[in-house]
């Protein structure tokens, strides 16, 4: 291992003397709060095991957005497409909301919008129809047909007026209403249609509203949706959370036993209220999420953070580089394996916390 | 370390029997009786029934939509008993954690996850991985897949589809191969709202029936010894029961595994057009000996539906109980995640509950007809017990049927079978046959040489009551469970064919990789260096 890699208060410190250090602040804590980035499958077992061991909670760093994904799943269900089959087969692509190519810059060409569908019955090429958006994108301008611009605060009400219009339902008399009743009729005419949206552009209603959308579509054709959302970080950590503990992350351990409250359980409350008293956050990748540095902080990150709340510093290796393993890749909606490339020493965000936790309770060894 | 389990009454209808006598462990394995050796433990059996450790061939346990289903129904398991710090995440419910630790408590040692999607295996294995005690093994889905479908289409020759099964299984560490529906996913990816045996796949211009054929040639190609685990087509409605005879037929002879065939057993008969055909299910089932069955059998409470099958689930979504569904259009078969309630009360819901009773009471060979509900899709497996309970009573299912819709009783046939599982059919219907079934050699039997796994269970009248908290539970030679409690945690292995190929067909699959899914074949390989470090895999024999 490097000798610069890890730290406590500006002192240059051993692996073994930090991960001492992270163990007795967290032993000393009443409420600790593991706040995961990026992050393999192993760290994030290794994280949640740790967090079950002092009582703590596991939250992740893009949770918020991730949540109100999965509060209309659990409310309402969803229709998901890889980008794979949506590549290979859709004929019609409904973009909704602004920055999808900045959150999900190989968009154009995962979703093959540019392409024809590999898999359709008759080679016809996709027809890419666009609500709201309109001002960013400019690859997207050229690719799109219809396009309805808007701005992210008018797309609810048009993703409503959309689902009426395919209801053939009434819609009260608006300056869209021509173009809505012309982009339903073509989503209508779709073989395999996916809506790509921006949860970012939109709240938990209007998400709904077009998952209803999809829904309504499918008693007679076939729809599906694709979320452009957060990295697959997020999801890296929901999957792992939920094998072990039966639920995603904003989960604690307090009573001996996983309780999921998305609100009682988010890290940024529980700092900002008092309540936590350590935070540990985990990144393999550069970058820490700002939270306010009112806690001591245990950082396991990919880079040294030189922030002053920091107490315990543990340089940690980045997957795929330092070590092999496993995380979510939005590319293909699944866990994907990661190789070791040009390893630079630098342990895994699993070890390290397998230390810490032994060093908190000797021979409490995993299963 | 040998082991001395005093007089118990032995039940292994492989080689023992069925007598009150003693079993010794070495170490891992049963031997015989040592001679002038000191016993370094003794365990006091009498008045208990000995059983090897059970086997569940058909038990959705681990994988991407059963980690959605989990995501989906956060109100179906809240918990809130703590566990001990010697066991994490054991009372945690649902978790995997606590599917290990509850499959041990009742006896179960071995279980099947049969729906791996080959590009969601890693996660599988991972999740298997985080199950403690039990060893578990895995059914590679394919039948729904463009590149076995696109082989078909263009006429290839039988050993070239079994190199591509081969090489799928092994890339997925598979125990077997299972087909879901063949073609039926795909088919509705082009909008097809049914799917028979005999319909064509748009695009590809394949019958069901031949994606049947093909992999049943495949699989016996390969020599895995478990045989092509089918899922058919028509799950669920009503008058299936002509697929499921049409399918039996198109076996041709030829060893097939029919999965959760309860929701198969329906006809048209009554008011309500729903009826129980279980008898002539069973009835064929019976004349097909190169056929296997497991049941799938529904008992009642909430639960949620889990499939690949995911032209059946959209279907089926419009019934969800509560009302939220996920529809997953992956690549090949996706999956489909629909809550339900199974009640008493329900005309439909209690036919279906007396079908798989039915079947089970009716198909007369206890080494062809296999103990599964289909879990969780018929029932969680938590409700064996009471199953068991309801095969080896009579008088139990009549208490049963006498609380149901009068109408139910008329639809079936169970009110007059006065049959009666015993000891011995238990066991080799949840022990020995699954054992053979799946080729495993060394478990399902207690004699010399098999692997201890072994459970004791109290004697009681009750038998739910004795099913559900065995007494004593060897995994391995070690003992896991006492009195029904989990004493420890240990990592279980997980079983593979490891089928011979020839491995040209790899460099075909890594360019169809590259071109298709613009990914490299590798990423969902599941390579044992990137699992937790507690992961073993065993390889199972071929078929000689």
């Amino acid at each position: 291992m490097p000798q610069d890699a890890c730290f406590t208060e500006g002192r240059l410190l051993s692996l073994a003397e930090a991960t001492d250090a992270a163990a007795g602040l967290l032993a000393a804590s009443r409420l600790a709060v593991f706040l995961i980035g990026a992050c393999d499958v192993a760290g994030t077992r290794a994280a949640i095991r740790l967090a079950t061991r002092v009582g703590g909670v596991i939250d992740q760093s893009e949770s918020t957005g991730a949540f109100r994904e999965l509060d209309v799943m659990r409310s309402f269900g969803r229709f998901i497409v890889t980008p794979n089959e949506a590549r290979q087969r859709a004929d019609t692509v409904l973009l909704v909301g602004s920055g999808l190519t900045k959150l999900w810059p190989d968009m154009i060409e995962r979703l093959g919008l540019a392409e024809l569908p590999r898999l359709g019955l008759a080679p016809q090429r996709r027809r890419i129809l666009r609500l709201g958006g309109s001002a960013d994108d400019p690859d997207l301008s050229t690719l799109a047909g219809q396009t309805i611009a808007a701005q992210d605060e008018a797309l609810p009400t048009l993703i409503a007026a959309l689902r009426a219009c395919n209801a053939h339902r009434p819609l009260a008399r608006s300056a869209d209403g021509d173009a809505l009743n012309t982009m339903a009729e073509a989503l209508k005419q779709a073989k395999f249609g996916v809506i790509v949206y921006s949860p970012a552009s939109l709240d938990a209603l209007a998400i709904e509203m077009l998952v209803g959308l999809a829904a309504d579509l499918n008693k007679a054709t076939r729809f599906s949706t694709i979320s452009v959302g957060a990295s697959g970080n997020a999801e890296t950590a929901m999957q792992t959370c939920a094998w072990m503990t039966g639920f995603p992350v904003r989960t604690g351990f307090g009573r001996l036993y996983p309780e999921h409250d998305p609100w009682r359980f988010d890290a940024s409350r529980l700092i900002a209220s008092g309540e936590a008293d350590a935070l540990i956050c985990i990144s393999s990748e550069p970058g820490l999420p700002v939270l306010p540095p009112r806690i001591p902080v245990v950082a396991l990150s990919a880079e040294q953070s030189g922030r002053t709340d920091v107490k315990v510093q543990i340089t940690i290796g980045r997957l795929g580089r330092d070590h092999g393993g496993v995380d979510f890749a939005r590319e293909t909606q699944s866990l994907v394996g990661r190789r070791a490339s040009a390893a630079a020493g630098f342990p895994s965000a699993a070890s390290v916390l397998e230390q810490i936790a032994e060093r908190i309770s000797p021979g409490a060894a995993a299963c | 370390m040998l082991t001395w389990l005093r007089g118990g009454r032995v039940i292994d209808p492989v080689g023992g029997g069925n007598r009150v006598r003693d079993l010794f462990i070495e170490d891992d394995r049963i031997v015989a009786e040592p001679l002038r050796r000191a016993v370094d433990q003794a365990y006091d059996a009498t008045g208990k029934v000995v059983m090897a450790g059970g086997i569940d061939i058909h038990s959705h346990i681990a994988g991407g939509n059963v980690n959605t289903a989990r995501l989906l129904l956060p109100e179906l398991h809240p918990g809130q008993t703590p566990s001990s710090s010697k066991l994490p995440f054991s009372s945690a419910r649902w978790s995997t954690f606590e599917t290990g630790c509850l499959y041990a408590k009742m006896g179960f040692t071995t279980v099947v996850e049969p729906a791996m999607s080959p590009h969601h295996a890693l996660h599988a294995h991972l999740e298997l991985a985080d199950t403690p005690i039990i060893d578990k093994g895995t059914l590679t889905v394919l039948g729904n897949d463009d590149f076995l479908l696109s082989m078909l289409r263009q006429g290839e020759s039988a050993s070239a589809i079994a190199d591509y099964v081969g090489a799928a299984v092994a890339a997925t560490r598979g125990l077997g191969v299972k087909c879901i529906n063949a073609g039926g996913a795909t088919a509705f990816k082009y909008n097809a709202r049914a799917f028979s045996l005999d319909d064509v796949v748009p695009h590809y211009g394949v019958t069901s029936r031949a994606i049947v054929e093909a992999l049943q040639q495949a699989v016996s190609d390969l020599k895995i010894p478990h045989p092509l685990h089918l899922h058919m087509n028509n799950l669920g409605i009503a008058g299936n029961v002509e697929t499921a005879l049409a399918t039996i037929d198109a076996a041709r002879g030829l060893p097939l595994h029919l999965a959760h065939v309860q929701f198969y057993a329906y006809g048209t008969e009554g008011k309500r057009g729903f009826s129980s055909a279980a008898a002539r299910l069973a009835e064929a089932v019976n004349a097909a000996k190169n056929v296997t069955v497991d049941i799938g059998q529904v008992m009642f409470g909430p639960t949620v539906t889990v499939s690949l099958d995911v032209l059946r689930q959209y279907n089926g979504s419009r019934n969800a109980r509560p009302n939220k569904s996920v529809i997953f259009d992956g690549d090949a078969n996706g999956g489909g995640i629909v809550p339900y309630d199974y009640r008493r009360s329900d005309f439909y819901n209690a036919v279906q509950w007396a079908c798989g009773l039915e079947l089970f009471l009716l198909i007369e060979d206890s080494w062809r007809v296999f103990f599964t509900t289909d879990h969780p899709n018929g029932a969680p497996f938590t409700t064996y017990p009471d199953l068991l309970a309801l095969l080896m009573s009579r008088d139990l299912r009549a208490e049963w049927l006498a609380e149901m819709p009068r109408s139910v009783a008329e639809m079936t046939t169970l009110g007059a079978i006065a049959r009666e599982y015993t000891l011995d059919e238990i066991a080799t219907m949840t022990r020995a046959a699954p054992a053979k079934l799946l080729g495993l050699a060394d478990r399902g039997h207690l004699g010399p040489g098999a692997r201890a796994d072994i459970a004791v269970y109290d004697d009681h009248m009750d038998r739910a009551r004795m099913f559900r908290d065995a007494h004593l539970v060897f995994k391995d030679g070690d003992l896991v469970v006492r009195d029904g409690g989990v004493t420890h945690y240990r990592a279980g292995r997980t079983l593979e064919a490891r089928p011979l190929f020839d491995r040209a067909i790899e460099r075909r699959l890594d360019a169809y990789y590259d071109e298709v899914y613009r990914a490299p074949r590798d990423l969902f390989a599941v390579h044992p260096d990137i699992l937790p470090r507690t992961v073993r895999f065993e390889q199972v024999g071929l078929r000689q």
